[in-house]
C-alpha cells in the first residue's frame, strides 16, 4: 500500500471505500459516517457540484415568476437544455444556513439531485428523499436593464454574492491552435450561443461596462468586490490582453467614483489572469487591481503541461508559471494573490489524471500546501465535465464523492495551518467550490 | 413553541433595552455579545444584523445551525421593567433581500462605514419570564417545600 505523506500527517490516508455498487444516496451517507467533521451542507455542496441537478417542470415553470439572478453565460454545463428551451435557470441555490451552491443543470446519466416546489417552498431532492429547502438569489436591479448601446446589462457584467465579475472577452485564443485546457468548454459555448441566437457580446465594450458597473452599484451594498475572468490572448507576451484589461478596469473604477460620489470609494477588483512578469504586474496594480489570480489548475510539471498545453507553451512551462506567480505574490502582497486549481480533474483518466484516488489528493494537498507557506490563497471551481471539454470527449467520469470530500477538508486544514493570517476574501462566495464555506469558520 | 408577547417584541424595538444573545463555541463553552440590531420580525421570528465576517457569534451560530442547537437572547429593560430570556434555534443566513435591505438601511443611519456579514434569522422556541419574583413563584409551585425552607424576606415589589 503506497504511503501518502501529506494525507498521513493530516489524517486523511483512510484506503476509499469502493462505491461501484453504491447507489447516490448510499454513497453520501458512506462519506458521512467516514469523515463526520465535514458539516453536512458542505458535503452537500461537493456532491451537488458533482452530481449536478434537474428540475422538475413544475419547479422550472414557478422560477419563471420569480425575479432572481440566472444563467447568463451558459459555461460548465453538462446538459444542452439550457441553450435552446429559452427558460430561465437560475445560476444558484442557496441553503438555509447560507451554502452558496452553482446550478449545473446535468443529464439523468450522471445521477443529478432534483429540485423540486411543494407547497410553495423549493426542495432539493436525491432518489425522491427532500434534503434541504433551497433559495434563490434576488435577481439585482440592474438585470434587466440597458446600456445606451442597447445591450442587456446581464450580458456585459455578471453577478455573484456581493461579486460583480467581468468576462472581458469570452475567447481564448489557446483554442486557435487546439491548446486549450483539457476541462474547458469555454470557445465551444461560447459558438453554441452565437450559433442558437443568444445574445453574446465576445469582447466587451468599455462604455457598456462603465454604464453597468455604474447601474449596478446604485443598489448600495449589495456588491462589495469585483473580479474579471476569461479567455487568453498571449499575443505580444500578453500585452494586448494587459492593455484591453487596463483599460476596462479604468472605466469601472470610474463608474466607482460617479455612482458613489467618493473619489476614495475602495472596490476591490481582481484579475485571475496569465501570470504576467513583474513590471507587467506592477503597471496592472497601478491600474487599479488589488489582487491577482493565477490558476495552475492542478498541481506539479508532468501533469500541467499535459492539462493546460496552452498555459504550458506561452508561460515557460510549470517552472515558468510559477516563477511568474510568485512574482505576483511580491507586487500584490500576502493573502492578495489567489492560487485556483479545478478539483476533481486529478481523477480524470491518465495520463492527465491518476489512477488512485489518495494519489489525486495527495497531489493537490502538497501543491496547496506549497502556495499556502509562500502565502497564496485558494480558489477554484470544482470539476464539471462539460460538453465541449476535451474529457467530456473521451468519456471522463465524475470522481467518486469521498475524493471531493479528503480534497476539501485537507485544503482547510492546511490553510489554517499554513495560512493563519489570511483567506479567500477574494473570491470569497464562490458558488463552485467549497473553500468558502469551510472559510465561514475561520 | 411559544410565540413573542406583544409586550416583549414592543421592549425588542426600545432602544434603551439591552440584548444579549449567546451562542456555544466549537469546545462547547458559551459565548455572549450585546446585539443592538435584534429585533422582531413577528411573533415568532426574530433577526440581528452580524456586523463582523467570520466572528465568533457567525462561527457558532452557523454550527449551533448544523447541530441543531439552541442560541439564547437575553433582553432587560430597567424602566419597563422587563427581563426576559428567549429560546431561539438558527432558521436563516439572509444575505440578499428585503431583510437584509431593510437591516442594512437602518444600519448605515448609525454606521455609515459598516460592512456587514448577514442577517441571521431565529425561530422562537421559548420565551421565560426572568423577574426574580415571577421565577420565584414557578420554583415554589415546582417545589412544595421551597416556601417552607426558603422563606421571602423583605416586601413583594
Amino acid at each position: 500500500m503506497k504511503k501518502y505523506k501529506l494525507l498521513k500527517e493530516l489524517g486523511l490516508d483512510q484506503l476509499p471505500t469502493d462505491t461501484d455498487e453504491m447507489g447516490v444516496r448510499e454513497e453520501f451517507d458512506m462519506v458521512r459516517e467516514k469523515y463526520p467533521q465535514i458539516p453536512r451542507t458542505i458535503l452537500l455542496k461537493e456532491d451537488v457540484l458533482r452530481r449536478g441537478v434537474t428540475f422538475t417542470s413544475s419547479a422550472l415553470k414557478a422560477i419563471q415568476d420569480l425575479s432572481i439572478s440566472y444563467h447568463v453565460y451558459i459555461l460548465f454545463q453538462w446538459h444542452k437544455m439550457d441553450e435552446t428551451s429559452g427558460l430561465k435557470i437560475p445560476e444558484s441555490i442557496i441553503f438555509r444556513d447560507g451554502t452558496y451552491v452553482s446550478v449545473l443543470l446535468s443529464p439523468p446519466e450522471t445521477d443529478p439531485y432534483t429540485i423540486d416546489i411543494r407547497d410553495g417552498e423549493f426542495w432539493l431532492f436525491s432518489e425522491g428523499e427532500p434534503l434541504e429547502e433551497v433559495f434563490f438569489d434576488p435577481a439585482p436591479r440592474y438585470f434587466g436593464k440597458r446600456t445606451s448601446r442597447g445591450r442587456l446589462m446581464e450580458e456585459i457584467l455578471g453577478h455573484g454574492r456581493r461579486l460583480l465579475y467581468l468576462i472581458p472577452v469570452q475567447h481564448c485564443y489557446y483554442w486557435n491552435e487546439e491548446l486549450q485546457c483539457k476541462y474547458c468548454d469555454m470557445n465551444y459555448i461560447a459558438k453554441h450561443q452565437l450559433k442558437i441566437g443568444r445574445s453574446v457580446k465576445l469582447r466587451k465594450d468599455p462604455e457598456d461596462v462603465y454604464e453597468a458597473v455604474y447601474e449596478a452599484l446604485q443598489e448600495k451594498g449589495r456588491h462589495q468586490e469585483m473580479f474579471f475572468t476569461g479567455g487568453t490572448n498571449p499575443r505580444n507576451d500578453f500585452q494586448n490582453e494587459i492593455d484591453f484589461n487596463i483599460e476596462l478596469v479604468k472605466e469601472v473604477l470610474r463608474a466607482v467614483k460617479d455612482a458613489t460620489g467618493d473619489p476614495n470609494h475602495h472596490l476591490p477588483v481582481f484579475w485571475v489572469g496569465p501570470p504576467l512578469k513583474k513590471n507587467q504586474y506592477i503597471t496592472v496594480k497601478e491600474a487599479g487591481f488589488t489582487g491577482y489570480g493565477c490558476y495552475f489548475e492542478i498541481w506539479g510539471k508532468e501533469k500541467f503541461e499535459l492539462v493546460c498545453p496552452g498555459k504550458a507553451k506561452y508561460c515557460g512551462g510549470f517552472d515558468g508559471f510559477l516563477e511568474r506567480s510568485l512574482e505576483a505574490l511580491e507586487v500584490f502582497g500576502r493573502g492578495n494573490v489567489c492560487a485556483g486549481f479545478v478539483p476533481g480533474i486529478e481523477m480524470a483518466p491518465p495520463p492527465y489524471g491518476f489512477s488512485e484516488l489518495n494519489e489525486g489528493v495527495e497531489s493537490a494537498l502538497q501543491g496547496y500546501k506549497f502556495l499556502f507557506q509562500k502565502g497564496f490563497v485558494p480558489t477554484g471551481t470544482n470539476w464539471s465535465i462539460s460538453p465541449g471539454s476535451y474529457y467530456y470527449k473521451i468519456g471522463a467520469a465524475p470522481p467518486p464523492l469521498e475524493f471531493f470530500a479528503k480534497y476539501g477538508l485537507g485544503r482547510q486544514l492546511l490553510l489554517v495551518e499554513y495560512g493563519k493570517d489570511i483567506c479567500s476574501d477574494m473570491l470569497s462566495n464562490q458558488c463552485y467550490a467549497t473553500y468558502p464555506e469551510y472559510q465561514r469558520l475561520f | 413553541m411559544d410565540r413573542l408577547p406583544q409586550e416583549i417584541m414592543e421592549i425588542l424595538k426600545d432602544p434603551d433595552t439591552i440584548k444579549v444573545i449567546a451562542t456555544i463555541g466549537e469546545e462547547g463553552n458559551p459565548h455572549i455579545v450585546m446585539k443592538d440590531s435584534l429585533e422582531a420580525i413577528d411573533e415568532q421570528t426574530i433577526a440581528y444584523l452580524e456586523l463582523i465576517e467570520r466572528s465568533n457569534t457567525s462561527k457558532n451560530m452557523l454550527r449551533n445551525f448544523w447541530d441543531k442547537k439552541q442560541v439564547s437572547i437575553f433582553i432587560y429593560n430597567k424602566k419597563a421593567k422587563v427581563s426576559c430570556q428567549i429560546k431561539t434555534e438558527p432558521y436563516k443566513y439572509e444575505w440578499a433581500g428585503p431583510l437584509w435591505d431593510q437591516f442594512l438601511t437602518k444600519l448605515w443611519q448609525t454606521m455609515p462605514d459598516a460592512n456587514p456579514e448577514t442577517v441571521w434569522v431565529l425561530k422562537v422556541k421559548q420565551v421565560i419570564n426572568e423577574d426574580y419574583f415571577v421565577r420565584r413563584e414557578e420554583q415554589d409551585k415546582r417545589v412544595i417545600t421551597q416556601k417552607v425552607w426558603h422563606p421571602l424576606r423583605g416586601p413583594r415589589s
